[in-house]
């Protein structure tokens, strides 16, 4: 995990973060530990952000955008990645006391920040003017999406965003969603850092809505007496230990993260007593 | 051989306050009646739409917004509304609004374009829960082809600055 609050601040041409742009603070009637099965769930974009992909492939690049749109679409497009890119391409690294990454995800060549995008390149010499060459190649090489610090945080540092989770009762959570600004970064930088908030945070975004309305859903499930258990199994047999005391999916699908989250659980419920059951 | 008669010039119609009540109340019943790509015609080709998550924030580009579309993600988001997999319009919105306390706050020279401010109750209706949102609402309209049309549009709702579920169905 060191790597990921490292990589929050390395990537930062001046070696310093700021939070600024404002704050998100949306609500679901739920409980709060179904927002960090979702973060690092790499399994669902696909089929709950259908509609906002459909749409979004199916919008023409000829009409008028300031930039903002140009962000969201890639994103939302990015989430149609068919279900072979998750298990070859990205993986899930879970490690004691609940924590977890997803990573090697959004490669830099493909997304918002695009190589080719001016104001990335403008990111990239500044990096480099700042660390050196090499350095910078460093920290531009760590791709992680979300990061999970349990039980209450969560953040992405390439697209400079950090969640945090409040629980308010069994069935109500209100996550307050942050951006941070990379000092020394490109002032426009920031632009797309908030451009990419209002599609992946914002209360009115066309893809948060549909995990909230699943959150909301699995509230009135979990709530009937139609269900005893939930499942959390997938990739249990395949999943393998890791450095740290950790274990990793054999790639992003394994739910492997979940029963690490459970098993911290377990343990702050019970004051320790329980053994650890190897995720 | 009866003479086509000569085109008769139409006098722009007046950016008065009736005629911008007359707008409202046409876009909200298209809101309230689900006819999103009759909304959408409404808007300018590179018009742009804004729900901030502060009272009297600056710009869209520097803060978080509940919603800030320019035309390309407007005509994304009214697609998507009308998609079969949009699980979180399943069941869908019902939403009745008034809008009211119409003000013509500037007009340009020219009479081709004016902000106009107005107040704005939406009551909505999904599974159980009935939400009320309510605020004040900035439209730029522009006259084309002696029509009005919407160049911007700004809403500031009151509690934009506190915990909301999803906001699907644009107010």
């Amino acid at each position: 995990m060191t790597t990921s609050l490292d990589d929050m601040v390395d990537r930062a041409p001046d070696g310093e973060i700021e939070v600024a742009g404002g704050v998100f603070k949306h609500a679901y009637d739920a409980n709060w530990k179904l927002y960090f099965e979702n973060l690092c769930d790499a399994a669902h974009p696909l089929f709950t952000h259908r509609s906002s992909i459909e749409a979004a492939q199916q919008q023409s690049d000829a009409v008028h955008s300031d930039g903002t749109g140009e962000i969201a679409l890639r994103q939302m497009r990015q989430n149609g990645a068919p279900y072979s890119f998750w298990e070859s391409q990205v993986g899930i690294w879970t490690y004691p006391n609940g924590h977890s990454f997803l990573g090697d995800y959004h490669d830099d060549a493909k997304l918002v920040a695009a190589m080719n995008d001016p104001v990335f390149r403008d990111y990239i010499a500044a990096l480099e003017a700042k660390k050196g060459k090499a350095c910078a190649k460093d920290v531009l090489a760590v791709r992680r999406w979300n990061s999970i610090v349990y039980p209450n945080l969560s953040f992405m540092s390439q697209f400079q965003q950090l969640r945090v989770v409040h629980p308010i009762a069994v069935d109500r959570t209100v996550v307050h969603a942050y951006t941070f600004r990379l000092k020394g970064a490109p002032a426009r930088m920031f632009r797309n850092t908030i451009s990419f908030a209002n599609t992946v945070n914002g209360t009115g975004s066309l893809v948060l809505t549909d995990d909230l309305e699943i959150y909301n859903r699995i509230g009135i499930g979990l709530a009937s007496e139609g269900t005893e258990w939930l499942q959390v199994g997938r990739g249990f047999s395949t999943d393998v230990p890791d450095a740290h005391g950790g274990r990793r999916g054999r790639n992003s699908t394994s739910e492997v993260y979940i029963r690490n989250m459970l098993d911290a659980w377990r343990a702050y419920m019970t004051n320790g007593h329980a053994a650890r059951a190897a995720a | 051989m009866k003479r086509a008669a000569a085109p008769r010039r139409l006098k722009p119609r007046p950016l008065d306050v009736a005629r911008c009540e007359q707008f409202f109340m046409h876009e909200a019943r298209l809101l309230d009646d689900g006819r999103f790509d009759e909304w959408l015609a409404l808007f300018t080709e590179d018009a742009w739409y804004w729900i901030p998550t502060e009272p009297d924030q600056q710009s869209p580009f520097d803060t978080v917004s509940l919603v800030y579309d320019d035309r390309r993600l407007l005509e994304t988001r009214v697609r998507r509304l009308k998609s079969q997999r949009i699980y979180s319009q399943e069941p869908p919105s019902r939403t009745s609004r008034i809008v009211a306390n119409v003000t013509v706050e500037e007009v340009t020279p020219d009479r081709s374009a004016c902000t106009v401010r107005s107040k704005f109750l939406v009551l909505e209706n999904r599974r159980a829960a009935q939400r009320l949102f309510g605020g004040t609402a900035l439209h730029r309209l522009a006259q084309r082809d002696g029509n009005l049309r919407i160049a911007w549009k700004r809403v500031d709702l009151l509690n934009c600055d506190t915990p909301l579920d999803g906001i699907l169905v644009p107010l």
